[in-house]
């Protein structure tokens, strides 16, 4: 039977703002499934973003949402983390948005390992404001800002985020979404720092720019350029030039979580002020007891 | 009555401590206290000081404007803080430490602060605790059994004697010491 | 440091922590700057013991992003800062003020522009405070002068933070914020009582244009810094644009009555005027006392209540006194400000501006006071 969304999804907000044919509507779609399937209730999820077109995401999704300033979405998504740390957060960012205004937040939100699924969607180029280069341009590729083509080198958000300390990162792209929803779902049963990256089409932005101008072919070329993560570990590097890794990259369960670590300090903190009490008490009663007030002699 | 208080010198030298105690003992007994330490960038071996305002009415401006106590430890923090001082204001020195003083006060006294504490507790970590003796000798500010007491509450756990030595030492300096003119400071050199 | 019953010896930075676990506070994020730095070191240590969340983010705009994260999440909410980070946090202030979410900012203004004379006092963040985030808003913002004053207004600033849905600024600076000082703490009956969220969504349910609630009460609202309509969800219709930046400014500068304070001393005969808020305000009391002393009236206004400006009030102050007399740790902010409120160009407007890193002395005040006093 076919998925129902419609419990999911704010449908008098429609249309959406996303170009035909852009991928961002997978990985939501994607990112929806894997909710259902884990049991969560729309109640207790906390869905928030950056400014960008994937941060247009919580706008279309009936739950709490959170639509926050460039780059921030985590630093929000932490504070409302560690306000309700019962609750299930989830953000949803671009590129730009994550890995260069949000580039420090990101690596700080990692190397935390607090309980939150981040899934970045890269389509490698800033969409929005109208296909700026962004830190996961490739090299020599066409953009609004550059012209002559891109000399920055770019990242490796899978490679940065296991580094910075995440405990599960994954990357999958928006040709196959029931992969997709597979590592998204992966990423939200995690305790801990969850990056999911997705690769994903913008072709208004980059694929007109680069040879790739149809949604369809440039989805199809994302795919051809991903390789099982089995498979890509037995490759040659020259096997490796222009492919990418997808997969289940990273993870690891017995770093500390961050929400849980907090809340042992909370309890250490609480025993410390109940030692403390304590000891003043039995001071006192170790006293001896005046008789009467004022040290005056007592009648009896 | 509004009294002000300076104590200076180095960091490190515990002359924050002493004014945060004198002003700690002043709340204890009623009196409106008020405390407010400078640093300079260096806080260990830089010029530090603290002002303490004691009045028994509500403390207006919260700064120091005419000094009655001043004890000080090292010529840098003479230089910046030596200021705000009037030809009656009790100060202090250590002679081996200050030895050029600025006009002002017209009488100074010559207190090697740094050997007292040296021979009264061995250690010149409780230098603080001196300066507060020389403090509760000269000015009528706190009595001595609320210094004490302020004293005891407030010292590292272990220190207490210590530094209850070296408050009755600076105590009994005073005893022993006369204010010099300012000009004849060089001479009080030991 | 010493509790004798509610006679306590705090520093400025100490009494505002104390005060805000008083108010219900139960979030701090923040970034490592003096001199606010002892707000979160003490809160580090108090927060975990209630119960509360203690955050020290990467940098200044991520506490700002917490703070947010935190109050929509159901906490009071606070941060601490100093000039370079409240520039910092000025975007996410932006944010707060937009999605009408409640937050306390404590600024313990230091001198600028930049890295500036760390940590020397000054008071050159008040424009920032009101003017600093981009956009069309109003502003709340306090600037006690006296330590029992700081207490009860950083109660005050979680309570008009919630009741009006914005953003609150406490601003003092490095003086109040390092200077310990007996004082009493202020009563129950003082400081009112303390109310939890839902109270004020009974009694001031229409500050807020968004919907009222927070997250995860199962109203599956939208929060957004985009201009929105009243269910929250982004708009550019022109009317409703309009109408919600109109409701941002009005909410406070309508309620200003219930929002100004102000403390005068000698003001009911005055020639002179002075007006100054923060530490100035002993000195210029002083300078009061003295004046007074050799037979010159004047008086002065300090001013609680920065933002929203009592304009009204200094415009009938301005109207009854000869000369107006402006000690500042700036260049002439509140006197721009005052200037402004008097509509007058006949009006005898002075500064006395100190913007050194030391404070302004009672003699400062007085010197002027008898210049003015003689131009009269």
């Amino acid at each position: 039977m076919a998925f129902n969304y419609a419990n999911w999804l704010r449908q008098d907000l429609m249309p959406h703002i996303w170009c035909p044919g852009c991928g961002i509507g997978i990985v939501l779609k994607s990112a929806i499934r894997a909710m259902e399937s884990l049991g969560w209730n729309q109640d207790t999820i906390g869905f928030v973003s950056g400014i960008g077109c994937t941060s247009r995401a919580p706008g279309y999704v009936d739950m709490n949402t959170l639509h926050t300033t460039h780059g921030r979405a985590l630093t929000f998504a932490t504070g409302l983390k560690m306000a309700a740390p019962d609750k299930n957060v989830v953000v949803m960012a671009g590129d730009g948005d994550s890995a260069a205004i949000g580039g420090n937040h990101l690596i700080h939100s990692c190397r935390r390992n607090i309980n939150i699924t981040m899934i970045i969607v890269n389509n490698e180029i800033y969409g929005m404001t109208g296909g700026q280069f962004s830190p996961t341009t490739p090299g020599g590729a066409r953009a609004a800002t550059a012209p002559y083509g891109n000399i920055d080198p770019g990242f490796d958000l899978c490679k940065l985020t296991i580094a910075a300390g995440a405990t599960y990162v994954a990357r999958g792209h928006v040709a196959n979404g029931i992969y997709l929803e597979r590592l998204i779902k992966g990423g939200m049963a995690h305790k801990g720092f969850a990056v999911i990256e997705v690769m994903s089409n913008c072709h208004t932005q980059y694929g007109r720019r680069n040879q790739h101008p149809d949604p369809a072919e440039l989805i199809e070329h994302i795919a051809s350029n991903a390789v099982m993560l089995t498979k890509w570990d037995k490759m040659t590097p020259e096997e490796k030039s222009g492919k990418y890794p997808i997969g289940v990259l990273h993870k690891e369960t017995d770093k500390p979580e961050y929400c849980e670590s907090f809340y042992k300090l909370q309890q250490h903190a609480q025993e410390r002020v109940r030692d403390a009490s304590r000891k003043i008490a039995e001071a006192e009663a170790m006293k001896p007891k005046r008789e009467g007030a004022g040290g005056e002699p007592s009648e009896n | 009555m509004r009294t002000e208080i300076r104590f200076a010198g180095v960091g490190g030298q515990g002359n924050i401590l002493a004014g945060e105690w004198v002003a700690l003992a002043a709340h204890n007994m009623g009196l409106n206290a008020l405390q407010s330490p400078t640093y300079t960038a260096q806080v260990r071996g830089g010029p530090t000081s603290v002002d303490v305002l004691i009045d028994k009415n509500p403390i207006g401006y919260p700064r120091l404007t005419s000094i009655d106590f001043f004890l000080c430890l090292a010529q840098g923090a003479w230089n910046l803080f030596a200021t705000q001082l009037k030809q009656d204001s009790i100060v202090v020195v250590d002679p081996n430490l200050v030895t050029k003083v600025g006009p002002g006060p017209q009488m100074i006294y010559p207190i090697s602060i740094i050997q007292v504490t040296k021979q009264a507790v061995e250690k010149p970590v409780y230098t603080s605790a001196v300066s507060l003796g020389i403090f509760c000798r000269l000015m009528s500010t706190i009595p001595q059994d609320e210094m004490i007491r302020t004293i005891e509450k407030n010292a590292p756990s272990g220190t207490v004697e210590k530094n209850l030595l070296a408050f009755r030492a600076g105590w009994d300096i005073v005893d022993e010491t006369k204010p010099v003119p300012r000009d004849e400071l060089a001479l009080a050199v030991a | 440091m010493t509790h004798n019953k509610d006679r306590v010896f705090w520093a400025g930075n100490e009494t505002i922590a104390e005060a805000a676990l008083r108010a219900g506070c139960n979030f701090y994020a923040g970034y490592p700057i003096t001199p606010s730095s002892e707000i979160a070191a003490l809160l580090s240590l108090r927060l975990p013991q209630t119960g509360g969340v203690f955050l020290q983010m990467e940098d200044e705009i991520a506490a700002m992003g917490a703070v947010v994260g935190g109050s929509l999440g159901g906490a009071k909410a606070m941060t601490a800062t100093s000039g370079p980070g409240f520039s910092l946090k000025q975007e996410n202030i932006g944010y707060a003020i937009m999605s009408e979410t409640p937050c306390v900012i404590v600024d313990v203004q230091r001198g600028g522009p930049s890295t500036g004379a760390p940590t020397a006092p000054a008071q050159s963040d008040i424009m920032q405070a009101r003017w600093g985030t981009h956009g069309d808003h109003s502003m709340i913002a306090l600037t006690p002068g006296t330590p029992a004053e700081v207490y009860r207004e950083t109660v005050r600033a979680f309570h008009l933070s919630e009741a009006y849905r914005t953003p609150v600024m406490l601003l003092i600076d490095e003086i109040i914020a390092h200077t310990t000082e007996s004082f009493d703490i202020p009563t129950d009956e003082d400081l009112g009582p303390i109310h939890p969220r839902t109270w004020y969504q009974e009694r001031y349910g229409a500050n807020s244009f968004r919907p009222f609630h927070d997250f995860y009460q199962g109203k599956h609202i939208h929060i957004t810094g985009l201009s929105h309509n009243e269910r929250g969800f982004a708009t550019t219709t022109p009317a409703i644009i309009q109408r919600g930046i109109e409701h941002l400014v009005n909410k406070i500068e309508l309620n200003q009555k219930e929002i100004e304070r102000n403390d005068t001393y000698m003001l009911e005969d005055a020639e002179i005027a002075l007006i100054a808020f923060g530490s100035p305000g002993r000195a210029s009391k002083e300078a009061v006392d003295i004046a007074r002393a050799e037979g010159i009236k004047a008086g002065l206004m300090r001013i609680i209540t920065f933002w929203p400006f009592p304009t009204a009030t200094i415009r009938e102050l301005v109207d009854k006194v000869r000369a107006v007399i402006v000690p500042e740790m700036n260049m002439g902010m509140l006197r721009g400000e005052v200037e402004r409120a008097a509509m007058r160009r006949d009006v005898q407007l002075h500064g006395v501006n100190c913007v050194g890193g030391v404070p302004i002395e009672p003699q400062q005040v007085i010197d002027k006071i008898r210049e003015v006093y003689r131009g009269l």
